[in-house]
């Protein structure tokens, strides 16, 4: 449904508006991109070439120095493969144990009807907007007493718990699309509940469970906050600590934090390339409908 | 729905919400009881161990048939000679302490009993002996009896004494790239001496800081040693550390060092390692020498200094400042406030708002003289202090404030080149000891002691100062040990007009070290904000204190 | 569809048992934890609430310097002055690039790019923020230089007038993308039929836009307020890596104080769980405003 500008009067003053109109585009774009630009740049050269402007091409060296030197932690001790590790092995389960879990609660909330469904489904919702400080001091404690602090069991837990608000919302809109007569008529041939739901609906939520892997796999990746607040051992820190240790670091080095930068942002990236329209989907599945 | 369905419903509903007030209730109690269950658990198992030491302490038979074969024993009856022989433990790890018995059957009393272990120790002629197995492996322990009449009789016990499992102690400390090289050295040396390798993990400021606390806290510790350099952080850990009286001779540190790891009772929590001090400005001699510069002997030379470089045309501004997280910065105030409010100004505003406050005319002379030279442009904007250091040899500033590790940055050319010279008229020096800390949870207390004895004494500071940037605590270091620039900052460090006085932040720490620093970042780019500086601090420092 | 009530219940009991353990129960417990005295454990009111708010060390207003106009301006200013650059800028560019990057060729492409900054974590998009304003090798203070303004070359971040602005702007080009694709879904939502009518009737481009387009975005642009809001006010991992609060605590916000209070000797649990409830009693109650907007519309 694209409106097309051209079509409101055929003048040569039109086509002018036209190329205004791409050059505008195409240079806020390149604006946004340079940052990228430079970081990449930064990466592949050597550190003295860049220290003083990545765009100075006096003397130009491709090197992959920085990345290896990141990826193992030679200059700077905090190696990221086992970070990178560490990130996978709490967003993979981040990712999928509350998809069933959110799934199981929101088909309850949008095909049973129960008294206190409007209350819970109420506080679901509510707890959305609550920001991740509110819950850290309990949980901490919490996860020290379950002796479950400085585990990656612990933050997959709490990123779990973390996510299913909005997931239980958005899988509940989505349930709440698909046609009825499809599980009654299964009910009819008596079916259970649970076999309904697992046989029948959750094959046809395809599409919107991609789009909660997509976000909830970006969303627990990037990660921040929990993790830094959760994992104290060093060698057990995930990617995105690891970035900031370098940074308040000793010694300072452009071209090996491109690098890192690269590195732990090409996952969600890769992630993002993949799911694209799920992802798009997903976040724009509340704005539209308002 | 049917009014049956809809009681249903209600009851339903309301059984959910009671599930969901006792999780709730039961997630809040049961917090409270993990913790009371780990007291219990550790009671009962104090207990259960002291009903087994009980138990193994009685000599009598642990089984039916043991018992079958004493009473038979007993009897007279006309059977050839046999002996059984029995051990407890059969395996264990080593060093092994196993209890022996020989049971004799028939033959004729009285016997003699000869045991011989299979690990080349000397016999035994007791009946029930006990035998320490010192290393590990398979031994036959062979019992031979003779009864009266001369028939003998043996049987054999086999025995497996296990290497015990390897341990590797954890080392944690804040040192990294050639700092860390050097470090590593000298623990290479103590697993050659010991035979217990140690793994170092390399922290930044703020992980160490934070991080272990919360893991005291939590009960548990992945390090078996810790290296800081915060007395007064150490104090707050004092009740999750090994206290140090009885590994280290108090006396061959340096007074200061000791007491400031000292608590009220005079029971010390850690052993000083590494003595760091930051002499004073470091600068060029060739760049000196090329432009007619002299080092200054008191302030007003000092002033004339920094006018002059800052004069030279190849010059950015006279004097570099670092930056990271901000102690650079601190360390040159802390010249200033010693410098020209003395030392034990320092000292006061380390023991707190209670003998000094922040804004106090003293203080806020001190700084102004600061802020004269910084409103002055002599000083650059804080950077990266790593990277200064390159433009400091590249001539783009004059001088550098910067601590004795200076001399082993790679950014220095040729340390031949490198000179210093004090805080005019100074009496004060910042020095920073690194301490090392075992902690109560230590995963293997007794080789971390080893390793603390190892790390405060001469050997191995000896071999720190060999590789250079390094001051040893212990007075047994030979001075020839150090290197020639080295041996000038440590007689400079070591007169008798010169105090060594804890680094201000790092004596204080907390909150305050961070407001510390985030204010100075401030002051450097605005000196005119001076007043709010002081009152800030001031506040900050009364906040620690709760 | 109805059934027996016990299959919802048990569908439910795995989410409401999560959810019970590890957000509801640590959010009662929090509120309780901010009305507690430290070490004693006493109920003191709200006086965490006062001390955090003018009290502290770096309260959450410094009324002294708001008079003035000066940083640090506490922290709830600086959350709020936030919110007051960030949300217009994120709205305009995003409705701008939405807009412009319809018609042009490989739009799509670009909208992807620019949406990379959404995916990006942001520790790193701090470290991109301190790259670019870096002194010697920063883009900021080259392109500055070049168009003559040399004298303005300084690193944003060290100064306190600039340490919170360079943050925002830095967060903007992070956040104009989540915009950018809400408001290009939103636009693909309004039916061709009003533009033909338009067309018909004769309406310039510019009557076009006000009159047509952008009321039928209104409630697209509710979300995108709502959602902006919410993260304007958590914001924490760019703050703690591009500038740590500073100079001076000119950049601190809201989470990242409360994070300090809470994780730094000498410990407070009862500040920072005040801190973190006023944080919540801001995005709580925004949040419940714009859901009632929402459903009004």
């Amino acid at each position: 449904m694209k409106v097309d500008f051209s079509s409101f009067a055929k003048t040569l003053r039109t086509r002018k508006l036209t190329i205004v109109v791409h050059a505008i585009a195409w240079g806020i774009a390149f604006i946004w991109i340079i940052p990228f630009l430079g970081v990449f740049m930064s990466s592949i050269r050597p550190y003295e070439e860049v220290q003083f402007g990545w765009w100075n091409f006096q003397s130009f060296h491709l090197t992959l120095e920085s990345f290896s030197d990141v990826w193992v932690g030679k200059t700077s001790s905090f190696p990221l493969n086992s970070a990178m590790m560490s990130s996978l092995i709490v967003t993979i389960p981040s990712t999928f144990i509350p998809i069933g879990v959110a799934a199981l609660a929101a088909y309850s909330f949008a095909r049973f009807s129960f008294r206190t469904k409007d209350m819970l489904f109420l506080i679901i919702f509510l707890l959305q907007a609550i920001p991740q400080q509110m819950v850290i001091i309990p949980v901490y404690t919490l996860m020290n007493n379950l002796s479950l602090l400085n585990t990656y069991m612990g933050l997959i837990l709490l990123h779990t718990a973390f996510g299913l608000p909005w997931q239980i919302l958005f899988l509940r809109n989505f349930f709440s699309t698909l046609p009825v007569e499809v599980e009654e008529a299964a009910r009819v041939d008596g079916a259970s509940y649970f076999k309904i739901f697992y046989k029948i609906v959750l094959p046809m939520s395809l599409p919107a469970l991609a789009s909660i892997v997509a976000l909830q796999f970006v969303w627990v990746w990037n990660d921040f906050f929990f993790a830094l607040t959760m994992i104290q051992t060093p060698s057990m820190r995930l990617a995105t600590q690891i970035i900031p240790a370098n940074v308040g670091r000793l010694e300072k080095n452009w071209s090996l934090l491109s690098a890192a930068s690269i590195i732990v942002t090409i996952v969600p990236v890769a992630i993002y390339a993949a799911l694209q329209r799920y992802y798009v989907r997903g976040i724009t599945a509340g704005a539209v409908k308002g | 729905m049917t009014s049956v369905r809809r009681t249903f419903d209600s009851v339903l509903a309301i059984l959910l919400i009671i599930v969901i007030i006792i999780s709730g209730v039961g997630v809040y109690y049961s917090s409270a009881i993990m913790g009371k269950l780990d007291e219990v658990s550790t009671n009962q198992a104090n207990l259960s161990e002291a009903i087994i030491s009980i138990n193994t302490t009685q000599a009598t038979s642990t089984s039916l048939l043991e018992a079958l074969l004493e009473a038979i024993s007993g009897l007279n009856v006309s059977m050839p000679l046999v002996v059984i022989g029995s051990a407890t433990p059969t395996s264990g790890v080593a060093p092994l302490t196993v209890s022996l018995k020989a049971v004799p059957i028939g033959g004729t009393p009285s016997y003699t009993f000869e045991w011989n272990f299979g690990d080349g120790m000397p016999t035994s002629s007791e009946r029930t002996p006990t035998h320490n197995y010192t290393s590990a492996g398979t031994y036959t322990a062979t019992i031979t009896i003779t009864d009266s009449v001369g028939a003998s009789a043996s049987d054999t016990v086999t025995i497996k004494a296990t290497a015990a499992a390897p341990v590797t102690l954890t080392v944690f400390s804040l040192w990294g790239g050639s700092e860390e090289k050097n470090f590593l050295q000298c623990l290479g040396n103590f697993t050659e001496l010991t035979g217990i390798p140690v793994t170092h993990y390399h922290y930044t400021t703020e992980d160490l800081l934070i991080g272990v606390p919360m893991q005291l806290r939590a009960g548990s510790s992945i390090a078996d040693v810790i290296i800081a350099p915060w007395p007064a952080w150490i104090l707050e850990l004092a009740p999750y550390l090994i206290s140090v009286n009885d590994l280290i001779d108090s006396a061959k540190y340096p007074v200061n060092t000791i007491n400031a790891v000292k608590d009220a009772n005079d029971v010390i929590w850690a052993a000083p390692f590494k003595l760091s001090g930051k002499p004073g400005f470091w600068y060029k001699k060739s760049f000196f020498a090329a432009n007619g510069l002299t080092v200054p002997t008191n302030y007003t030379e000092f002033k004339t200094l920094l006018a002059t470089i800052q004069g030279i045309s190849s010059i950015e501004q006279a004097v570099a400042s670092g930056d990271t997280v901000g102690w650079p910065l601190s360390d040159t105030t802390e010249a200033f406030i010693m410098g020209l409010g003395g030392y034990q100004l320092q000292e006061e505003l380390i023991t707190g708002p209670s003998v000094r406050n922040w804004t106090d005319p003293e203080v806020k002379a001190a700084f102004a003289n600061l802020t004269e030279l910084l409103t002055a442009g002599y000083f650059s904007t804080p950077a990266d202090w790593t990277d200064q250091i390159t433009k400091f040899w590249n001539e783009k500033y004059g001088i550098y404030f910067m601590g004795s590790w200076m001399t082993t940055m790679s950014q220095i050319g040729d340390v031949n080149d490198l000179d210093f010279f004090g805080f005019p008229d100074t009496d004060g020096v910042g020095g920073s000891v690194d301490y090392v800390i075992a902690p109560k949870y230590a995963p293997h207390p007794d080789e971390a002691n080893q390793l603390l004895q190892y790390l405060a004494g001469p050997d191995a500071q000896t071999i720190m100062v060999g590789l250079g940037g390094f001051f040893g605590t212990h007075d047994d270091v030979p001075e020839t040990a150090y290197t020639p620039l080295d041996k000038k900052v440590l007689d400079f460090i070591s007169q008798s007009t010169i105090h060594i006085v804890s680094d201000l932040d790092d004596a204080i720490g907390g909150k305050f070290q961070t407001t510390f620093w985030d204010q100075l970042k401030l002051l450097w780019v605005d000196p005119s904000k001076l007043d709010d500086v002081l009152n800030t601090l001031q506040a900050a420092a009364l906040a620690q204190q709760t | 569809m109805k059934g027996r009530t016990i299959t919802p219940i048990l569908f439910l009991i795995p989410a409401f048992f999560l959810l019970m353990l590890f957000v509801f129960y640590p959010i009662v417990d929090t509120i309780y934890i901010s009305f507690l005295k430290k070490g004693t454990g006493d109920f003191i009111g709200l006086q965490n609430y006062r001390h955090v708010l003018f009290g502290a060390v770096y309260p959450l207003v410094n009324t002294r310097n708001i008079v003035l106009g000066e940083f640090p301006m506490g922290s709830l200013i600086h959350n709020i002055l936030w919110i007051a650059i960030h949300l217009p800028l994120t709205m305009f560019f995003g409705l701008l690039l939405a807009v412009l990057l319809r018609d042009v060729k490989g739009g799509a492409i670009l909208k992807s790019i620019i949406f990379l900054g959404m995916v990006t974590p942001l520790v790193v998009g701090g470290v991109l923020l301190r790259f670019m304003l870096d002194v010697d090798a920063g883009v900021a203070n080259v392109v500055l230089r070049d168009i003559g303004l040399g004298s303005f070359v300084r690193d944003w971040r060290a100064f306190p007038d600039t340490a919170l602005i360079s943050v925002i702007l830095g967060s903007v080009w992070i956040w104009t993308g989540f915009c950018m694709i809400v408001y290009s879904a939103g636009l693909q939502g309004i039916p061709v039929e009003l533009y033909e009518a338009a067309k018909i009737d004769g309406a310039s481009r510019w009557k076009t836009f006000w009159r047509i387009t952008v009321p039928m975005l209104k409630s697209t642009t509710l979300v995108v307020v709502t959602m902006t809001v919410l993260w304007e006010l958590k914001v924490f991992d760019m703050v703690f890596v591009a500038t740590q609060g500073g100079p001076g605590g000119a950049s601190r916000v809201l989470a990242y104080d409360m994070w300090l209070e809470g994780f730094y000797t000498p410990y407070n649990f009862g500040t920072a769980a005040a801190m973190a409830v006023f944080l919540t009693i801001l995005t709580f109650g925004f949040a419940a405003y714009m859901v009632s907007r929402m459903s009004k519309s």
